[in-house]
């Protein structure tokens, strides 16, 4: 991956050999400075708002702080006192189940309509249109619209439903029925890598395997699946990184209630941070949120790459 | 491969069923836009087909205030990101320097980082910056949050583009900058135009830091709108379902649009990442 392109100066071309050496050793630097030139901007935006913001965040979690007062050092004690917090422990499990509900099933469903439209029926391109569309909606809009078919006294599932459950209200129910949400609008996302996923693999492979009389059920199953892992390992990362950030649905559907029922990290930084004003614990809890963050998307990538190594 | 008969009819039939089922919440929110309740005493509820909703929402106070300010905001990331990333990814894929490597696995990291989790720096630098309630307070956190992925999509596209027609204009005395805007970006439309689709959609629908550092009404972004009608239209659903439906036709038509750009960056940008 060395350079290939470098720029000669127009007089260079008629340089005798001897001076030769001497200018491409220029021509090097001119080369390294444009480079740096072509880098500065996004490096400068890195700098300040990525590395300087994990940077502030590593010494804020060691400050006791009010929202507009001074601060002073209080060592371990925010991480100690989240260890014991039991609003902690639960929004971490609920970006648990968040991860394991919202991929599970968008995967599951992602492939299931990929392989169906693969097929080419009449009518797959206008089922693809419908079911990504909600990907370019703001979760905003979404939350609001979700909340109303929720809504126990006037919304489109109680209308349908009438004893149904309070779908928001139920402490039990209420992570699951945002997880739906998040489903709703995210499955068209994992359609598509799923789609392109199983076009990549070569016809060719797949009517050998008919041609040796294996079913269709059976070619999907031995011939398609094991081809997939690379599909599915970058669905599992994307939707890793996509759980451990949600904020807006939760925020906009229930605040992280009731009763902290559906709190996830992001909004428990939210909460602790700007409604209570506590920014040092914030802090912690978003430098353990980075590093949770840092620690999965690693493991995962290696162990994806051994698969694929091994395989 | 043959695929039997009974297999086509039923995929066809789970399809439009699961389509149907992803349009509800859509069908919905139109419904109770362009519909009102007409009250009868103790019978059944009867809605009635009416424009009121969406007059009301398009009168609404502010929203094209909202508007606009979203428009700036977004367009002023695309261009930061989009100018950034493809110098970078030019120089990652194409010239030596020291670091090289290094940078290039840094800003990928930035791929994972939870905009959450940084929120309280951004406040801390907005507020040393005094850059709350100022474009720039959400153009440069959405910037620097949204260069990797473009350079992920760029630096793929340079590295595949092929060398021969840089060489040729090397030696045509050509100098680095000017064969990168001349030779090099012409060519790169297509993938461009995935990270100027992108880039614009995060900034148009981003939540959070817009609602931490846009705290006056006439500096909020459009995300922020159906919140601050919520209290508005309180008892009046018809009415923040018509500003639902609004604000989602930008971001719609966008992707009627340039639907298979859209979809290309998807499965291009993801599948190689």
């Amino acid at each position: 991956m060395s350079l290939e392109i470098v720029p000669p100066a127009a007089q260079e071309q008629s340089t005798p050999l001897s001076s030769r050496v001497k200018s491409r050793k220029r021509r090097g630097k001119r080369q390294h400075t444009i480079a740096y030139l072509f880098i500065t901007p996004a490096t400068l935006l890195f700098l300040v708002f990525i590395v300087y913001s994990i940077a502030y965040n590593l010494y804020n979690s060691f400050q006791g702080q009010t929202f507009y007062g001074t601060t002073v050092f209080v060592g371990w004690r925010h991480f100690s006192s989240m260890l014991q917090d039991p609003v902690f422990w639960l929004a971490l499990r609920n970006n648990g189940v968040w991860f394991v509900v919202c991929v599970g099933i968008q995967t599951v469903l992602g492939y299931t309509l990929a392989l169906l439209l693969d097929l080419k029926v009449l009518g797959g391109r206008f089922v693809k249109t419908m079911i990504f569309a909600p990907v370019v909606l703001s979760p905003v809009v979404v939350g609001l619209v979700w909340g109303h078919i929720y809504d126990p006294y006037q919304g489109l599932i109680s209308g349908i439903w009438h004893a149904s459950p309070n779908w928001l209200g139920s402490p039990q129910l209420v992570l699951l029925s945002v997880a739906t949400v998040n489903i709703w609008q995210w499955t068209g996302f994992s359609m598509l890598l799923c789609l392109a996923a199983v076009q990549d693999i070569p016809r060719e492979l797949r009517e050998a395997a008919t041609i040796d009389g294996a079913g269709y059920w059976t070619t999907a199953r031995y011939v398609l699946l094991p081809l997939l892992t690379p599909a599915t390992a970058t669905l599992l990362i994307l939707g890793l990184i996509g759980s451990l950030q949600t904020f807006t649905l939760v925020f906009v559907m229930t605040r992280g209630g009731p009763a902290n029922a559906s709190q996830v990290l992001g909004t428990y930084i939210y909460q602790k941070s700007f409604v209570e004003g506590n920014l040092g614990y914030g802090s912690t809890l978003s430098v353990v949120l980075l590093v949770i963050t840092l620690v999965l998307t690693v493991l995962q990538l290696a162990f994806f790459n051994r698969e694929r190594r091994g395989a | 491969m043959r695929v039997p008969k009974y297999v086509v009819i039923l995929t066809g039939v789970v399809l439009a069923l699961l389509a149907l089922l992803w349009l509800v919440p859509d069908v919905y929110a139109l419904f109770l836009a362009l519909t009102r309740e007409i009250g009868v005493a103790g019978g059944p509820i009867v809605r009635q087909f009416t424009l009121d909703n969406l007059i009301a929402a398009l009168g609404a106070d502010g929203l094209g205030r909202y508007l606009v300010n979203s428009l700036v905001v977004a367009f002023s990331t695309v261009v930061l990101v989009t100018v950034c990333a493809s110098l970078c990814a030019y120089a990652i894929s194409r010239l030596s320097f020291r670091g090289r490597t290094v940078l290039y696995a840094s800003l990928l990291l930035t791929l994972m980082v939870p905009a959450a989790a940084l929120a309280i720096p951004f406040f801390v630098i907005n507020k040393a910056l005094h850059l709350f309630n100022n474009y720039l307070g959400l153009i440069l956190p959405y910037s620097a949050l949204g260069i990797p992925f473009a350079l992920v999509i760029l630096k793929n596209f340079f590295d595949t583009f092929p060398r021969e027609l840089e060489e040729a204009a090397i030696v045509d005395g050509a100098g680095v900058f000017r064969i990168f805007l001349t030779i090099v970006l012409p060519n790169t439309l297509s993938s461009l135009t995935v990270v100027v689709i992108w880039t614009f959609l995060n900034a148009w629908n981003e939540f959070f830091l817009a609602l931490l550092f846009m705290t006056d009404d006439s500096m909020k972004t459009i995300s922020l709108a159906p919140l601050s009608f919520q209290g508005m239209f309180q008892s009046q659903e018809g009415s923040l379902m018509a500003i639902l439906v609004l604000i989602s036709i930008p971001t719609l038509l966008l992707y009627f649009a340039l639907q298979r750009q859209l979809e290309k960056g998807v499965q291009g940008g993801a599948l190689k990442g």
